[in-house]
C-alpha cells in the first residue's frame, strides 16, 4: 500500500476534527431540543441568537473591554514583577530564601481566600487585577527562575573567558535557556489569569464587567446569555492568549543580527 | 611577555593532577602540550583561565580576561551563524564583513549564514577555533584543536593558526605528535618541562 502524501493526510486530519465538532453541536442542539427548558439547557443556536444581541447592546463593548484591560493588566504585571524578581533571585541568594516561602504560600493559599482577602483590602473594583496579579506571579516566577539556572554552564565559562558583558550574556546565554520555561509558564498562566479574573468579577460585580453580567443573567435565569458572555471570554482570551504568546515567541529569536556592524 | 608558572599544584578528590609544575613560556612562543589523557592538560589551561583555582603555585606574566581558549568541546552559540558567533566575542562594533572574510579561510562560504546547529562537527570545531583566534588576548589556549579534523583540513587550519597569531603565546593541548611538527611547536610533555 503507497503511503498518503503529508498534504492529503493533514486535510483528512483537519475535516475529521471539523466532523467532531460539528457532531458534539449536533447533539447538544438535540439534547436542548429534548429536555425543552431554557433554563436547564440552552442550545448552540440559542446561543448564537444571545450572542449577537449582546453584541449588538450599545454597552458591549465598553464591558468587554474594561474585563479585558483588568485582566490584561493583572496579568502584565505580574509577568514583569515575576520576571524581574526570579532574576533578581538567581543573582542574589538572599532575595531568593526571602521570596521562597512567599511564592509557596502564594501556589498553596485557596483562589477563594484570595477574593474575600482582596476585597476586604482593595475593595471591587480592583479585585480581577490584583486576583490576576496574584495567581500568577508565583507561576512566572518559579519558571523563569527555574530557566535562569537551566542555563549553559560551559557557555558561562565561556562568557567568562572572553569577557562578555552582562547584556550580551543575558541575550544569548541566558535567554535561551529562560524562554522555552517562560513559553511554557505563560500559557499555563494566561488561561488561569482568565479563570482567576472572570471568577472575581462575578463575586465582585466592578461596573462594567463580564462577570457583573454574568452575576445578573444567574441571578435573572437568564442561561443563554450566560452561555453567550462564556462564549465572549473564550474568544477574549484566545486573542490575548495568541497576540501574547506571539510576541513572546518573537522575543525568543536568536536576534543574531544585532551583533557586530555590517 | 613571559609566562612564568611556578610550583603549581592541583588536587582532585586526593587525586593529585598538578604536581610542582614549573613552566616558562617565551613571548612569542608556541608550545605542544603533550601527554596522555588525564595528565592534567586541561587543568592546566582551565587554571590559567581562571576556571579553576589552584591548590597551590604562583602564575605570572599573564591573568584571566588576557587569555583567548579554544574549549575541547566546541561550546557555540548553536542558534547563530558562524560569523554571529565570532563577532560576539569581539568587543566594540566588529565589521561582519571582515570576519566573514577571515572565517572563510577555513570554512566554506556557503555556511555563513547557517545556524551553527546545521554545521558537522569539524565545521564546528573550525568556528570555535576562529572564536579564539580573532580574540584580541594576549595569549592563546587551544585544547585539543584538531579533534575530527582531516589531514588536509588540518593543514589548512595550521596555517589558519600561524596567520592569525600574531606573535602571541601559543599554547595547545594535544596527543598528536606531527600537530607539534607542522605548528613548529616546542613540545612540553606534562612534568618534564619544555623540549624540542
Amino acid at each position: 500500500m503507497k503511503d498518503k502524501p503529508l498534504v492529503l493526510l493533514q486535510s483528512g486530519l483537519f475535516s475529521k476534527k471539523i466532523g467532531i465538532v460539528l457532531m458534539w453541536l449536533l447533539v447538544w442542539e438535540l439534547a436542548d431540543r429534548l429536555v425543552a427548558n431554557r433554563i436547564i439547557l440552552v442550545g448552540p443556536l440559542r446561543i448564537v441568537t444571545a450572542l449577537v444581541d449582546q453584541l449588538g447592546q450599545p454597552d458591549f463593548w465598553v464591558i468587554s473591554s474594561a474585563s479585558f484591560l483588568r485582566i490584561a493588566i493583572g496579568f502584565l504585571l505580574s509577568f514583569a514583577t515575576g520576571f524581574l524578581l526570579a532574576m533578581a533571585a538567581y543573582r542574589f541568594s538572599l532575595i531568593k530564601d526571602i521570596l521562597e516561602p512567599v511564592m509557596a504560600t502564594l501556589i498553596t493559599i485557596p483562589m477563594i481566600s484570595f477574593v474575600i482577602m482582596l476585597l476586604i483590602w482593595v475593595g471591587n473594583q480592583a479585585l480581577t487585577v490584583y486576583l490576576s496579579f496574584l495567581i500568577v506571579l508565583p507561576i512566572i516566577y518559579t519558571n523563569t527562575l527555574a530557566g535562569f539556572h537551566n542555563a549553559d554552564k560551559e557557555m558561562l565559562e565561556v562568557a567568562a573567558v572572553f569577557r562578555l558583558s552582562s547584556w550580551r550574556r543575558f541575550l544569548y546565554i541566558y535567554r535561551p535557556a529562560f524562554m522555552p520555561f517562560l513559553i511554557s509558564a505563560c500559557r499555563l498562566s494566561l488561561g488561569m489569569s482568565w479563570k482567576a479574573g472572570i471568577m472575581a468579577e462575578v463575586i465582585g460585580t466592578p461596573k462594567p464587567s463580564i462577570g457583573r453580567e454574568m452575576f445578573a443573567a444567574k441571578t435573572y435565569l437568564q442561561t443563554a446569555n450566560l452561555f453567550a458572555w462564556t462564549v465572549i471570554i473564550i474568544v477574549l482570551s484566545l486573542v490575548f492568549e495568541k497576540a501574547f504568546m506571539l510576541l513572546l515567541k518573537k522575543l525568543g529569536k536568536p536576534l543574531g543580527g544585532r551583533i557586530g556592524g555590517r | 611577555m613571559v609566562v612564568a608558572i611556578h610550583g603549581l599544584c592541583k588536587v582532585f578528590n586526593e587525586h593529585q593532577v598538578l604536581r610542582s609544575l614549573e613552566l616558562r613560556l617565551e613571548d612569542g612562543g608556541i608550545y605542544c602540550l603533550m601527554a596522555p589523557s588525564g595528565a592534567g592538560k586541561t587543568t592546566l589551561l582551565r587554571i590559567l583561565l581562571g576556571l579553576e583555582t589552584k591548590d597551590a603555585g604562583t602564575i605570572r606574566g599573564i591573568k584571566p580576561g588576557e587569555i583567548s581558549a579554544m574549549f575541547q568541546e566546541n561550546r557555540l552559540c548553536e542558534a547563530l551563524t558562524p560569523v554571529e558567533n565570532v563577532a560576539l566575542v569581539c568587543p566594540g562594533k566588529v565589521s561582519r564583513s571582515a570576519i566573514r572574510r577571515n572565517l572563510e579561510l577555513i570554512l566554506p562560504a556557503e555556511c555563513m549564514e547557517q545556524p551553527t546547529s546545521e554545521l558537522s562537527g569539524g565545521m564546528k570545531r573550525r568556528v570555535a577555533l576562529a572564536r579564539a583566534m580573532n580574540y584580541p588576548g594576549k595569549m592563546i589556549l587551544l585544547d585539543e584543536p584538531f579533534t575530527g579534523l582531516d589531514t588536509d583540513t588540518k593543514k589548512k587550519v595550521i596555517d589558519y593558526i600561524l596567520s592569525m597569531r600574531n606573535q602571541r603565546i601559543l599554547l595547545a593541548a594535544t596527543h598528536g605528535e606531527e600537530d607539534a611538527v607542522w605548528l613548529g611547536a616546542r613540545k612540553i610533555r606534562l612534568g618534564d618541562g619544555a623540549d624540542g
